[in-house]
């Protein structure tokens, strides 16, 4: 849905293979969860060649104290060996030795560490360890490395590294990069209601226009929570919500759009469905297309009562069109 | 040859189904992944062996007996 969704994807596949960015241009035109996919398996192979070799050096540090290890690790391995290693000694041990290492070191490493390969370590550090690394990655803008890290950190630690972002946009970008649709969901919860409204604001009106990402991450969640920001984006003003909708057309997003749409309150419904911007006949004939190519009809249909008597015909005759067609073929 | 370049990334990756969407990638694109895998899975070994070797002079005297036969079985 999202070319930086994508683009998140050829980032982690370059920094893994240590090519630029642009040398992987050609996997643009890719699917996400192939990119995905792809990057999981040459990591898997990667990490594989290496495993018995770093297997007897995760052994060997039990001979040493924790704040030798580290001095090595910091000194010798550097953060991707000191990465592939973590997973695989004592998770206590793993955590006491990073209370030794310096936050900005711990940021390097938490790039090339595969979260999931060293939870039992990340469950095990403390919240104010956590949040320094985290403060780290703010400044460098690893938003994508600290949405991997979601998956893994408990609530609680999760919490007090929301309180330290400050920028709504951070935030967003983050939110966008989390892997799991459940976790994104306990996420976006744990937002206080205020912080939730200021990030759909940000979405609708920044100059990086990332309404796109809002909608990604509204499809994601449950109709539930896709109901509550979808209220919070009919509550924008005019302006905005013609930003929304502008941003919606531009980037062709009219099923995600539709499938927020029917998760709104009614009065939401109402007051977006009533907006001149969707009764233009580029918009309807967008809205009415994507209806029609991802069988969204249906949900469609109970929303066109609140339009005006206009435009609910023109998207009322489509429908009648669609039907008889499809009567016809068989 | 595009083909046989996805063969064998795909071997490398030990995926025997999957990643179907290499076949449609270009040759070039296919030579870049081959390579950049290979030269990763090398600047690793070459670190790692540099690291236990480095390591070493910060060990204990004493420990680089029991250490080496750990690292070195």
């Amino acid at each position: 849905m999202s070319a930086l969704s994508t683009r998140a994807e050829i980032i982690k596949l370059a920094r893994l293979l240590k090519l630029k960015e642009e040398q992987l241009a050609s996997l643009e035109k890719y699917e996400v969860a192939q990119l995905r996919d792809l990057r999981e398996r040459m990591s898997a192979a990667l990490y594989d060649s290496s495993r018995p070799h770093l297997v007897r050096v995760a052994a060997a540090t039990k001979l040493i104290p924790v704040a030798l290890i580290a001095a090595i690790g910091e000194k010798f391995y550097g953060p991707l060996l000191c990465a592939r290693v973590t997973g695989l000694m004592p998770p206590e041990r793993a955590a006491e030795v990073a209370g030794k290492l310096p936050a900005s070191f711990l940021a390097d490493l938490s790039i090339e560490l595969d979260p999931r390969s060293a939870k039992d370590v990340i469950a095990l550090l403390p919240a104010s360890l956590v949040v320094t690394v985290a403060r780290e990655m703010l400044k460098r803008r690893e938003y994508i490395t600290m949405a991997r890290f979601v998956d893994v950190l408990s609530d609680k630690v999760i919490r007090e590294v929301m309180a330290i972002i400050k920028e709504d946009c951070a935030l967003l970008e983050i939110a966008f990069f989390v892997e799991s649709a459940d976790r994104l969901d306990t996420l976006i919860n744990m937002m206080p209601p205020d912080r939730l409204r200021s990030i759909i604001v940000t979405a609708a009106t920044d100059e990086k226009c990332l309404w796109p990402e809002a909608l990604s991450m509204m499809t994601q969640v449950s109709p539930e929570l896709r109901g509550k920001m979808g209220d919070l984006t009919a509550g924008l003003s005019d302006e905005q919500l013609s930003a929304v909708l502008a941003a919606v057309e531009k980037g062709g997003l009219w099923s995600a759009w539709v499938g927020v749409l029917s998760s709104m309150s009614v009065e939401s419904q109402r007051r977006v469905l009533g907006l001149a911007d969707v009764e233009s006949p580029e918009a309807l004939s967008a809205l009415a297309t994507a209806a029609r190519d991802h069988g969204l009809w249906n949900q469609l249909l109970p929303l066109l009562k609140f339009m005006n008597d206009a435009p609910r015909k023109q998207l009322e005759d489509f429908f009648e069109r669609i039907k008889s067609t499809v009567k016809n073929m068989g | 040859m595009a083909n046989k370049q996805a063969d064998e990334l795909r071997g490398k990756l030990k995926t025997g189904a999957g990643l179907e969407f290499l076949n449609e990638l270009d040759k070039d694109s296919l030579a870049l992944l081959n390579k950049g895998l290979d030269d990763a899975k090398k600047r690793e070994h070459v670190a790692l062996d540099q690291a236990i070797e480095g390591s070493m002079t910060m060990i204990p005297f004493l420990l680089r007996g029991a250490f080496k036969k750990i690292l070195f079985p």
